[in-house]
């Protein structure tokens, strides 16, 4: 039965070329609604490219098979496009854009991605509610996207776009980053919250610790461009007490 | 004419004669060359001022408009003066012609002695003491010559409050406009100042405003730049008494060879006077603008705060220079100078895309985010929403 359940989304033998070279080699990959999928590798192993191939950014390239939400491809889709069909990535390096306020922006997001769903009047409070939960002091309305945040300030904030953005596929780059444990716990507490049997999690993370708040129900180790091996859960500590060379060696010994 | 306006003018006259044209070497010129001529064709252009100009907005209390030779007062100033200051000079108090008289406002400044010399009309507005002004007064000066010369003179009293709004209109006929400005704010009198300059495409005006700020008076100064085609505003402001304060939040929105010059002189005269002035500049095509900013603390003017502050947003080959000055002659004061400049980048755009906000919205965004504070502080409806059309057929344009 469960094998008939169709994914929320799915990546088809997924080939990426950034600036002439390609960097994801045939990736693929199944997220059922209401699964949490880890990838966790080492840098460069191309996670990150895999986000923003995700969201459509025209830096990367795809070259080979597709990509499919609902069963539906989207590669044709502008970022925007795509967002409107609720795909969010948290960004691991979100851009500051001086001269937009942080308030701006948000209300823009949202009356663009849930259009007839906000009334205009109502995304103030809307907005205000979730800045509650997340403690985000009503100073940040005021300032300019990202600029001069810190690294916390900024996963804070594309946490809080998150929640207010209600996205069926999220995928969150290296969201633990910058995070101290108090911010992690709390970060990692409104992203379960964002969970639900409809809603599915792409998590890119480097370590274990986020994972033993948002709990995986599978993850995947990246190996360039590759996906190296799969598991459940348990696989991340592994990798965690043995270390990415562990899957290194294997390749290493079955290529000899 | 009466005789003692007619000895100052010619007094002015020939003090702008026997000034020379600014050298490019001078520094307050180096960027921007004013291409003065005598004599351009005096064509008359059409009276074709927007309604939306000419017209008393139900948000305002007094509109003076200034179409070429023509000045009408709309709507009732009760309590305050709003009048035309040829008028006023000439049938009104001693005090106005003793100030017109004066002839030590920029003295060494070609530029303002021309305007002194050939100004033909402008505002006068005189609110006295304690009296608080509700609405907004709006000036309206459509210039209709090819050279043209305004003059105003703003006296708030102790104690006085207004709202005073100076929009700029021309149509795209080849323009010099001169402007001679003078501020006298009295102790804790409050003046919001606004300026909104739409002049035409191809008008060059030379602007100088003197401000004298009281002890304990405001000046809040919002000025908003988009058309003509080379502005240069002289502004010296002399924080006169203690705790005198001025607080600017201005931009310029140019394109294609637009040039936009603003020479910030911030004097402090006294103890515990404020300035902070804070310019937004974008700039697309091949438009300049130029920030020369200096700060001056007196002997004496201790516990002093003093900022300039310039962020640019360039775009196309535009170019801002920034030239920051300071004289500090006493101890224990707070000055600061900062610029920035950035451009839009591709991964801002994509940033605002990844949130379901299209590319033509997501430009206009970041474009028009630096001229939104500036914006926000217009005092009318009207008035933010002629800015808003203005800036939107800049957008048409954005890497023109």
């Amino acid at each position: 039965m469960m094998g008939q359940i169709m994914p929320l989304l799915e990546i088809r033998d997924l080939a990426v070329e950034v600036e002439g070279k390609e960097v994801l080699h045939g990736v693929t990959l199944k997220i059922k609604p209401g699964e949490v999928h880890a990838i966790m590798g080492k840098n460069g192993s191309g996670k990150t490219t895999l986000s923003h191939t995700i969201m459509g950014h025209p830096k990367y390239k795809v070259t080979r098979g597709d990509i499919l939400l609902e069963g539906e491809s989207i590669l044709a889709l502008r970022p925007d496009e795509r967002a409107r069909k609720r795909i969010f990535l948290a960004f691991q390096y979100p851009v500051a854009v001086p001269g937009v306020t942080v308030a701006q922006f948000l209300r823009s997001a949202i009356l663009s991605v849930r259009a007839g769903e906000i009334e205009p009047k109502n995304v103030r409070k809307l907005i205000k509610e979730e800045m509650g939960k997340l403690d985000i002091p009503d100073s940040f309305m005021t300032r300019f996207l990202n600029e001069g945040f810190s690294g916390g300030e900024k996963k804070r904030l594309e946490t809080l776009q998150l929640r207010l953005l209600k996205p069926k596929m999220m995928v969150l780059d290296e969201t633990d980053s910058g995070l101290d444990i108090d911010s992690l716990r709390r970060v990692s507490e409104s992203i379960e919250g964002a969970r639900g049997t409809d809603k599915s999690i792409l998590l890119i993370t480097h370590y274990q610790r986020m994972l033993s708040y948002v709990k995986p129900d599978y993850v995947h180790v990246f190996l360039e461009g590759r996906i190296a091996k799969s598991g459940g859960a348990d696989l991340a500590l592994e990798l965690e007490e043995r270390g990415y060379e562990w899957l290194e060696g294997g390749k290493a010994a079955a290529l000899n | 004419m009466h005789d003692w306006l007619q000895i100052a003018r010619n007094q002015a006259e020939e003090r702008f004669r026997s000034l020379p044209f600014p050298a490019p070497k001078d520094e307050n010129y180096r960027f921007t060359p004013i291409a003065y001529r005598e004599g351009v064709a005096a064509v008359s252009a059409a009276g074709d001022v927007p309604p939306a100009i000419a017209a008393l907005d139900a948000e305002e209390g007094a509109l003076l408009l200034l179409d070429g030779d023509e000045c009408t007062v709309l709507g009732q100033a009760q309590g305050f003066l709003f009048t035309d200051l040829l008028r006023a000079a000439t049938l009104g108090s001693e005090a106005v012609r003793l100030r017109l008289r004066e002839s030590d406002l920029f003295k060494d400044d070609k530029f303002a002695q021309l305007t002194s010399a050939r100004w033909k009309n402008g505002a006068f507005l005189h609110v006295p003491a304690g009296v608080k002004v509700t609405k907004p007064v709006r000036l309206a000066a459509c210039a209709r010559e090819s050279e043209e010369h305004h003059r105003n003179l703003i006296v708030l009293e102790e104690g006085a409050e207004a709202v005073l709004i100076q929009e700029c209109w021309g149509n795209d006929d080849l323009r010099f406009v001169g402007e001679l400005t003078e501020v006298k704010l009295g102790r804790n009198s409050r003046l919001h100042w606004v300026v909104l300059q739409n002049q035409g495409a191809a008008t060059d005006s030379v602007v100088r405003q003197r401000i004298e700020i009281g002890a304990g008076a405001e000046l809040r100064y919002t000025p908003l730049h988009l058309g003509g085609k080379l502005t240069q505003v002289r502004q010296e402001t002399h924080l006169a008494g203690e705790g005198a304060s001025l607080e600017t939040q201005g931009a310029a929105r140019g394109g294609e060879t637009q040039h936009f010059d603003f020479w910030l002189d911030a004097r402090h005269e006294s103890p515990r006077s404020q300035s902070n002035m804070d310019y937004w500049f974008v700039m697309a095509g091949k438009s300049r603008g130029v920030f020369n900013g200096q700060i001056e603390v007196k002997h004496g003017a201790t516990d002093c705060e003093s900022s300039q502050r310039s962020k640019s947003l360039i775009l196309g080959s535009g170019v801002v220079h920034s030239i920051p000055k300071l004289l500090i002659k006493t101890d224990a004061v707070k000055a600061a100078h900062g610029a920035s400049v950035s451009s839009v980048n591709f991964e801002q755009i994509h940033y605002l895309q990844s949130r379901g906000i299209p590319r033509a919205e997501a430009e206009r965004m970041i474009v028009r985010g630096f001229t939104e504070g500036v914006v926000d502080r217009l005092p009318t409806e009207g008035l933010r929403g002629r800015a808003d059309a203005a800036l939107d057929r800049k957008q048409g344009t954005l890497h023109a």
